[in-house]
């Protein structure tokens, strides 16, 4: 498969590594030279110089036998032209991250189809839905859900205190239908778990279960549920804004919110977007200021200052005045290996959900939604079981699945079960399973609707009349 | 330095030599000569410690640069130590440092050699003489990075570290791909080469060391009077195309199968080493008709192979360039610094650089006159960047460094200036024959020991462009063992 990737901003960059480790053949377009020659050194992937938006350098990629362009400058308006020139030359899939939402809402003249763009992303605008997620369910680190809402997966670390810390898994008594789908160690091991297995201080669990599956749990996790009242964001960065009026159009809930940010001009700016919301001018790093601003009786600080090392220390900073709840983002990968060392909540990087939604677009398998966890080690995966799957008739104990794959639902004619040794896989069941990185080949090939060449030159035929 | 790691990867490459070698055995049981044995007996020793290798060390496929570095020059030695053991088992060559030279000499595609009477050696010999120049040519590295995908992206550093020029550019977006489509063309002409040699009444043997020979830019051949010996015009006529085309970059090659011919024909380097070849064979020719053959034909004949020869540092001979004109020989001598296009299989400078360099020197002398002009360096259409300049001009300063040092050992061994010259220049840009004591029909036995050791190591600088083999010189690659020694201990 040949993908372009015009940017080599964070997320290009991440794309291009997740790509070409995936033996995909990726192409990137960047016009700054010091990047170009560091892309270079770094990744086995071709880096053009110059403007994603012009014909010379995109034909210069070869955009002709291109199945993906991924448009992710900075500038929205380049990525839209691109995408446009990229399906006049009939390049299969196209993604535009789009920031503006002016350019997306309804009142455009354009509609997406006539631009060219088939999946627009938004990284700011996931992260910030993922926050005030976050922000309602406080107690846990993450949450996801999968077919449609009714499956639901929970990521939560036990403390070093919890009563559930050196027992067994099978000890656990978990909600019927719900299992613990993996989890992941301190020292950043995915472990796919069985019943023998023993549950350590500082693990993450992930629990797949049902809707409800949150308030049949909450006794395992750490605290009972408080209600999250008083809410402060700190930096007015496109995620800020995004989560504040996120917020701000939760009646029910009727938050309190503070943002504070550096820059007047700024907070200006920001307050003509907001309602309700009372924005402050001042320093985040400023412990006088945090006391002042009431920061030690807020119930969450959300820290998204566009730094990682302001939203990291910051957030350490809340949780030492005695903030419950503190939510930070981070956009490098280089952090992983330390962050849940160092005792920051929850963890939200754009870069990973964007790249999760790309992700699901390049397997060889009908993907419904991908989700990369926080170490990167694993993934979630919601699937279709095509027809002719090789696993399609197969009961489980006879599928050979390895152990780094654990399906963790079934839901077959709207029932929702756990499948066991017994259970036989057919056609058009939806599964929500947790699959380590280096098991991917195989999801491929026990998932992957088998394409004979009989069958495939047929297709070619059919396309050609 | 991780020691762990570069050993893992050069017992791989040990592996690979010694697979190698099988086909000179096929020769060599063909021919059911003697040195069938030596074979055998050199491939166990040669898998052996190959697999040894990888038994005391664990891989890792996240090579830092420094270890590229070490890994790359690493290999070059221990492929052509390995590489030896034929010519030192079968007794051609009693002496190890001279079937180190002859090795070294085969793999850096130089083609120099120490052997008296090439013709009385077994087949199986010869043909691995050849075939250390084929996997030379393209470069062992080269090879390695295409048949292991799991380099990655630090298969990069390891081929830009053993690629001929400045700036090594991929053709297709991974590196790996990248490698095996630069071997696939060099197999690929080499094939076509192979043919048309056997048509103008080569044995496959000849046909194939000849080929092996031409395409890496070596000069081995199996006669002691090298092409010269065959006395067959138009096999010279296949050599000099194909020595013209291995001195040409095979990227655009590339470019030229997938029938972009522009590519070719626009080419800013290709065209300044067309017209340096055919200005040279020109001057050459009208030089020898005068004062040597008085027939213009057989002047051209003589010239054009020579010239192409050595400018693309093959080192094939087909007449005793020695014995012509000084002024004749003065153009060779300095063609031996030029060498072919960045991305051949040639060695010595590139026409890149001296292009470059020239374009430089003419910057440099319009300054003077416009001092505050801004006068970007072009080639073709791309702007060359001043660090590219910059680490031109550094290559060109140390190449003469070098030169100069290693010439001026060699005439304290008491060997004559112009023997000692071009025996370092040949060596050094490994074209392979030189002048006077080294020329065309001597051979490089009579040179002392420490003469050919230093010999020897001038190959190795000149193939890998002396800065991958420098790099080793830092105190930090001393440094680095010391800690070595402590991680092996955990």
């Amino acid at each position: 498969m040949k993908i372009i990737i015009i940017g080599g901003g964070e997320v290009g960059l991440e794309l291009a590594k997740r790509l070409s480790g995936e033996d995909m053949d990726v192409i990137l377009i960047e016009q700054n030279p010091k990047i170009v020659r560091e892309i270079q050194n770094k990744l086995d992937v071709m880096v053009i110089r110059g403007n994603g938006a012009s014909v010379n350098t995109l034909e210069k990629a070869g955009l002709k036998d291109t199945d993906l362009l991924i448009a992710v400058t900075q500038i929205d308006e380049i990525n839209i032209i691109a995408c446009m020139i990229a399906k006049k030359f009939g390049v299969k899939r196209t993604v535009a991250r789009i920031r503006n939402e002016e350019y997306e809402d309804g009142s455009q003249v354009l509609t997406n189809e006539q631009l060219g763009i088939d999946i627009i992303i938004n990284p700011e605008k996931v992260a910030a839905e993922e926050i005030t997620k976050i922000i309602r369910t406080p107690n846990v680190d993450e949450i996801e859900y999968f077919v449609d809402r009714r499956v639901l997966v929970i990521g939560f670390t036990v403390y070093p205190n919890s009563k559930i810390v050196n027992q067994k898994i099978k000890a656990l008594p978990l909600p019927e239908s719900s299992i613990i789908g993996a989890i992941t160690r301190e020292n950043g091991e995915v472990v796919i778990p069985r019943g023998e297995d023993v549950i350590l201080p500082n693990d993450k669990l992930y629990i797949i279960g049902k809707k409800d599956l949150l308030s049949e749990i909450g006794w395992l996790i750490r605290h009972h549920t408080d209600r999250t009242q008083n809410i402060t964001i700190f930096g007015g960065s496109r995620i800020g804004l995004h989560v504040a009026r996120l917020l701000e159009k939760n009646k029910k809930n009727g938050f309190n919110l503070k943002l504070i940010d550096k820059d007047l001009d700024k907070c200006k700016d920001i307050c003509m977007y907001l309602n309700k919301t009372m924005v402050i001018n001042g320093d985040v790093t400023n412990l006088e200021f945090l006391k002042e601003e009431d920061i030690p009786n807020t119930d969450a600080v959300v820290a998204v200052t566009g730094d990682d090392e302001v939203n990291l220390l910051t957030s350490l900073l809340a949780k030492q005045l005695g903030v419950k709840k503190t939510i930070s983002e981070v956009v490098k990968a280089d952090y992983n290996i330390v962050l849940n060392k160092i005792g920051v909540d929850s963890i939200i990087s754009p870069r990973l959900l964007t790249v999760g939604q790309i992700m699901k677009l390049i397997r060889k398998i009908d993907i419904v939604s991908l989700t990369i966890l926080k170490n990167e080690k694993a993934e979630i995966v919601e699937l279709i079981v095509p027809k002719n799957a090789r696993i399609v008739g197969k009961k489980l104990a006879e599928a050979n699945l390895p152990r780094g794959i654990n399906i963790g639902t079934l839901v077959r004619d709207n029932n929702i079960t756990i499948p066991n040794g017994s259970t036989e896989i057919r056609a058009g069941d939806r599964l929500v399973m947790f699959v380590k990185k280096e098991m991917n080949k195989i999801l491929e090939e026990s998932f992957s609707a088998k394409t004979s060449r009989k069958f495939l030159l047929q297709n070619e035929m059919a396309m050609e009349r | 330095m991780r020691f762990s790691v570069v050993g893992n990867l050069l017992g791989t490459l040990l592996i690979f030599i010694g697979l190698a070698q099988i086909f000179p055995l096929i020769w060599a049981f063909f021919y059911n000569e003697p040195d069938l044995k030596v074979f055998i007996i050199s491939i166990l020793i040669t898998l052996s410690a190959g697999f040894a290798l990888r038994k005391i060390t664990r891989f890792d496929n996240d090579i830092s640069l420094r270890e590229s570095f070490a890994f790359v020059s690493l290999s070059w030695i221990l492929a052509s130590g390995f590489g030896a053991l034929p010519f030192y088992l079968s007794g051609a060559l009693p002496s190890y440092i001279d079937a180190y030279f002859e090795a070294m000499s085969g793999f850096t595609t130089t083609g120099a050699t120490v052997i008296e009477d090439i013709e009385a050696l077994p087949h199986g010999i010869l043909f691995w003489r050849s075939l250390t120049h084929w996997l030379g040519g393209m470069g062992i590295i080269a090879l390695f990075v295409a048949i292991m995908p799991k380099l990655g992206a630090r298969g990069m550093n390891l081929l830009k570290a053993e690629v001929p020029g400045p700036i090594a550019d991929k053709v297709v977006p991974r590196v790996a791909e990248t490698a095996k489509l630069l071997w696939g063309i060099y197999v690929a002409i080499s094939a076509l080469e192979t043919v048309l040699l056997m048509l103008s009444g080569f044995s496959l043997f000849d046909a194939l060391t000849h080929t092996f020979a031409t395409m890496a830019t070596g000069g081995f051949s199996t006669k002691n009077l090298s092409v010269g010996g065959f006395n067959n015009p138009l096999a010279e006529l296949i050599i000099i195309v194909f020595m013209f085309i291995a001195g040409g970059n095979f990227s655009l090659y590339y470019c030229v199968a997938k029938k972009n011919y522009n590519a070719l024909l626009k080419d800013e380097e290709f065209r300044f080493y067309t017209s340096v070849v055919v200005f040279c064979i020109i001057v050459a020719t009208l030089y020898l008709n005068i004062f040597e053959y008085r027939n213009m034909l057989l002047s051209l004949r003589k010239a054009a192979f020579q010239v192409i020869s050595i400018i693309t540092t093959t080192g094939f001979t087909t007449e005793n360039f020695d014995s012509w004109p000084p002024m004749v020989k003065g153009i060779l001598f300095f063609l031996m610094f030029i060498g072919g296009c960045g991305g051949s299989t040639a060695g010595a400078i590139k026409q890149i650089r001296i292009m470059v360099l020239l374009k430089h020197g003419y910057r440099e002398i319009y300054k003077m006159v416009h001092p505050t002009a801004v006068i970007p360096l072009r080639v073709g259409k791309n702007v060359v960047s001043e660090d590219v300049v910059t680490s031109i001009m550094g290559f060109l300063f140390l190449y003469l460094l070098i030169f100069a040092v290693a010439a001026v050992t060699l005439t304290s061994l008491g060997i004559d200036l112009i023997s000692s010259l071009s025996a370092v220049a040949a060596t050094l840009g490994n074209v392979g024959p030189g002048l006077g004591l080294v020329g065309p029909l001597n051979t490089y036995a009579p040179i002392p020991p420490f003469g050919k050791i230093v010999l020897t190591l001038m190959m190795l600088i000149g193939r890998l462009e002396i800065y991958t083999v420098l790099v080793l010189l830092l105190p930090e690659y001393r440094r680095y063992t010391y800690q070595r020694n402590i991680s092996l201990f955990k």
